[in-house]
């Protein structure tokens, strides 16, 4: 979070999954080439380096058709949230094999000639009108281009300069990324190689891909649909959240405001809070996620704000905006207007019976912070 | 995720969906070919 400044924060965590990651790497790629090697024999007979560089090249896209899976499984599947946690290192470790399959490429293919390797790479095949003779190479290049700059943001650093939502965009850019890399194996590999598996296996994870972002797409565009106003409102500023049973210990339910972002209502210890659902790290939905040690807790990297001024613990400094919150005719209702960052709000106590008609409202601690965000 | 990102994120796919499909369609419809044979350049000689 926000203390001190180290280049690469590791963590024995991470320190294992990076490790667990490399070794199932290295193993496949040592498995590819055994049996590759044992496949074609005789006159179909492949040389090691090529051997290595189909091994490298379908190793890196096996690892981002995994990191691309991971973003909609977590969205529809709180199981697989603890993946989500160290994508990054996972993103890196893609690049990283596949600039080895590009480097065994070019040196195999384009470093014995007269020609400059680069020039050979990207200058020489404009068959760009022929789907059989396709210059691909291109596409791959484009493809590693744009995953270089991904992995280069990949830290924290970059993530705090750029700030989150700058920093999110450019690593969107693994989807045209991904389009590309399908068409540099789909032109590529898939004329050439005439057996079965590669096609079926590409058209299965590109559908798979494809199908989950779809799907979470269309789910995440549901829960974009306005809360309704509540019944006993005299004003439009309140939203309608529901009874506070149907908030679950120590998690939230999220609303969202017209037009607005979506607002994560805690229960906890008894009480209600509400924050904005965007953690101010790389925009998580905290809503997803749950309180503990009195502290909501990003469910994507495990950032944390206090629930009643979305302040982080000390020594952390990190804010977010915070909301005002009632009870009302035994409903919980937010108020649609931000209030700035680390504003304090009293939680809205629940009472012993939430059918009561008394209003419980909860003003700000600090009426000076009190005003509308602009 | 702010609500223009998801919005991104969801417009993404509608367009690189159907674009991989043509993509992948287009390769399998190409490979599913036989293979083309270019005349040797003396026959393409004769032929000029």
């Amino acid at each position: 979070m926000s203390v001190g400044y180290q280049p690469v924060q590791w963590s024995r965590h991470k320190r294992v999954y990076d490790a667990v990651v490399l070794a199932v790497i290295v193993a496949y790629i040592g498995t590819f080439v055994a049996i590759g090697s044992l496949a074609w024999r005789g006159v179909e007979a492949i040389s090691f380096p090529i051997l290595l560089m189909r091994a490298l090249g379908s190793c890196a896209i096996v690892l981002l058709h995994a990191i691309l899976c991971i973003g909609p499984l977590a969205r529809l599947d709180r199981r697989f949230l603890p993946v989500l946690y160290n994508r990054r290192h996972l993103g890196v470790m893609t690049f990283l094999v596949a600039l080895a399959h590009a480097t065994v490429a070019i040196v195999y293919y384009h470093a014995f000639g007269v020609v400059s390797p680069l020039l050979s790479l990207l200058g020489i095949n404009q068959n760009f009108t022929s789907l059989h003779a396709f210059p691909f190479q291109l596409l791959g290049v484009l493809a590693l281009c744009v995953m270089f700059v991904m992995a280069a943001t990949s830290h924290d650093f970059w993530l705090r300069n750029l700030g989150a939502a700058a920093w999110k965009r450019i690593h969107m850019l693994v989807y045209p990324a991904y389009a590309l890399l399908v068409g540099h194996v789909a032109l590529g590999a898939l004329q050439t190689d005439r057996g079965i598996l590669a096609p079926i296996t590409l058209i299965a994870g590109a559908a798979l891909v494809t199908a989950l972002h779809l799907v979470a797409g269309s789910r995440e565009a549901k829960h974009d649909r306005p809360a309704p106003a509540p019944d006993t409102a005299t004003d439009t500023d309140w939203l309608d959240v529901g009874p506070p049973d149907d908030i679950p210990d120590n998690r939230a339910r999220t609303v969202c405001a017209p037009g607005g972002e979506r607002i994560a209502v805690f229960k906890h210890n008894n009480s209600i809070s509400a924050v904005t659902n965007v953690c101010a790290h790389q925009g998580g939905p905290l809503g997803e996620g749950k309180v503990i040690d009195g502290c909501i807790t990003c469910p994507w990297h495990g950032w944390q704000y206090k629930p009643t001024d979305g302040r982080s613990p000390p020594p952390f400094t990190e804010k977010i905006t915070t909301y005002r919150v009632r009870i009302l005719a035994g409903r919980v209702q937010v108020n649609r207007t931000a209030l700035p960052a680390g504003t304090p709000v009293e939680p809205a106590q629940i009472p012993a019976t939430t059918s009561s008609t008394e209003t419980t409202p909860l003003a700000p601690l600090n009426p000076a912070h009190n005003r509308p965000l602009t | 995720m702010t609500r223009p990102l998801r919005r991104a994120h969801q417009l993404a796919w509608l367009v690189l969906a159907p674009l991989i499909a043509i993509l992948l369609l287009a390769a399998l419809w190409q490979r599913s070919r036989p293979p083309a044979q270019d005349p040797p350049a003396a026959l393409q000689g004769v032929a000029r």
